[in-house]
């Protein structure tokens, strides 16, 4: 008797394990590509950076980088007898994931007019530069490194540089930014160009 | 004339209570529960940003959840635990916030992601936990009872953690400055004298008017580090709190009297 009561016993534990760790929906999973890129002029002299085409103090630029993202393809889930296998956690995952195709391989900003003495015209200038993530600056090379950094789940992506070495001199300025991915394609912006006083 | 009458009346009740025969056996065993006003009569000093981060000072409402003790003869001993919340949390923010742009205002943007804004959006602050334990010596007349006691426990004052953006006028720069505490919550001594008048109006039950007053050193550390986003210099300073401090509650609740 007291057998029985254990086999059942088990059996409704290993029913209800079964049933929870596999009750999962289907993922959608989404793949994208880079399709363009624009650079616009950030005056971030205020509490918040703000989009700008008039003068910007030359300690307070930046650059905001729109990231134009194109979904690919749908992916399709192996024959699989568990929907999604989360056996360990008994937790699914996201509904949706969208994953890059391609990754940026390098990023750099190169200045139109002559920037300083060590910088002439067409030199590069993106070691100037930082990037803003989760309340402190990094440097350029370390969002290459880790790229899960700037794979949002958004159909557009913004990336945003400020400049922490200003020119000595006021003046109009511009720059070039090119986007370099994993299959050899190149994307480049042009900023307005602009007064920094 | 109809006021007379009323005193004329009072005045017999009282005395027919207070004389009276006592038709009560003495109260040997009890459960005290009750609700109140709490004055903290000193505090920490407001001029240290993250003073306002230690949660003693707007506390203004006491629980009594708990209070049983026993009488043996007219000696007995009393536990007590109690909670006291501040009716209005969001004045600890409000001051936090004042502190840190009368200090950084001028030269930053402030942005303000303190511990302290969950009580603000919640509009409910984490209650301040009190508990104690001693002797007490009661004095029975008819139907009033005078208590008084003299205990020692805990007093467990609640330290948020406070972390502010500053983001200079004018420029790139980015200050990160946070201030936290090894614990979230510091059990400090405390010594507890209350007294408690109350007058039994039933066999069983009994109204009560309560007198509470703690003493008590609350010490807090906090570490300040301060962090520059651009070329990631730390500063740390500390802030460290010994101070001395006295809270006074007035409650008012009922005397469940078991044996």
């Amino acid at each position: 008797m007291r057998k029985k009561i254990t086999i059942i016993f088990l059996l409704a534990i290993s029913t209800q394990l079964v049933i929870s760790c596999c009750d999962c929906p289907e993922a959608h999973k989404y793949e994208y590509k880079f399709e363009y890129l624009s650079a616009f002029n950030l005056d971030n002299s205020e509490a918040n950076s703000v989009i700008s085409e008039s003068t910007i103090p030359r300690n307070a630029y930046g650059i905001k980088l729109q990231l134009g993202l194109r979904e690919l393809s749908l992916y399709h889930n192996r024959f699989s007898l568990f929907t999604q296998a989360n056996a360990m956690c008994c937790l699914c995952g996201p509904d949706t994931t969208i994953t890059p195709r391609d990754t940026i391989t390098s990023l750099t900003v190169t200045t139109i007019n002559k920037f300083d003495d060590s910088h002439p015209e067409g030199g590069d200038v993106t070691a100037l530069f930082k990037v803003l993530r989760q309340g402190n600056y990094v440097g350029i090379d370390s969002i290459i490194v880790r790229p899960d950094t700037y794979y949002k789940r958004t159909e557009t992506e913004f990336m945003e540089l400020y400049l922490f070495t200003p020119p000595k001199e006021a003046g109009e300025y511009s720059f070039k930014v090119d986007l370099a991915l994993s299959n050899k394609a190149h994307l480049s912006a042009f900023t307005k160009p602009i007064n920094l006083k | 004339m109809n006021r007379l009458l009323l005193l004329l009346v009072l005045l017999f009740v009282l005395k027919g209570a207070t004389f009276a025969q006592s038709e009560y056996k003495p109260v040997r065993f009890f459960y005290r529960p009750s609700l109140g006003a709490m004055f903290p009569t000193r505090s920490f000093p407001t001029n240290d940003i993250p003073a306002n981060l230690i949660g003693t000072k707007y506390q203004n409402l006491l629980f009594q959840p708990l209070a049983i003790g026993v009488f043996f003869r007219n000696i007995g001993i009393e536990g007590q635990v109690m909670l006291s919340p501040a009716l209005t949390p969001r004045d600890r923010h409000d001051q936090f916030i004042k502190d840190i742009n009368l200090k950084y205002g001028n030269r930053y943007h402030v942005s303000v992601y303190s511990s302290a804004i969950d009580d603000y959006l919640d509009n409910t602050s984490d209650p301040i936990f009190r508990g104690s334990l001693g002797p007490s010596y009661k004095i029975e007349r008819n139907r009033w009872m005078f208590v008084g006691r003299m205990m020692v426990g805990v007093v467990s004052i609640v330290s948020n953690r406070g972390l502010v953006r500053l983001k200079e006028k004018g420029t790139n720069e980015l200050l990160n400055i946070r201030w936290d505490t090894q614990y979230a919550t510091e059990d400090c001594f405390s010594f507890h004298p209350a007294f408690t008048l109350a007058y039994r109006i039933r066999r069983r039950i009994s109204f009560n008017l309560d007198l509470d007053s703690w003493f008590y050193e609350a010490n807090a550390t906090y570490k300040e580090t301060t962090t520059n986003a651009f070329s990631g210099n730390v500063a740390i300073n500390q802030y460290r709190y010994s101070h001395f401090m006295n809270d006074v509650s007035v409650g008012l609740g009922i005397m469940v009297i078991f044996k």
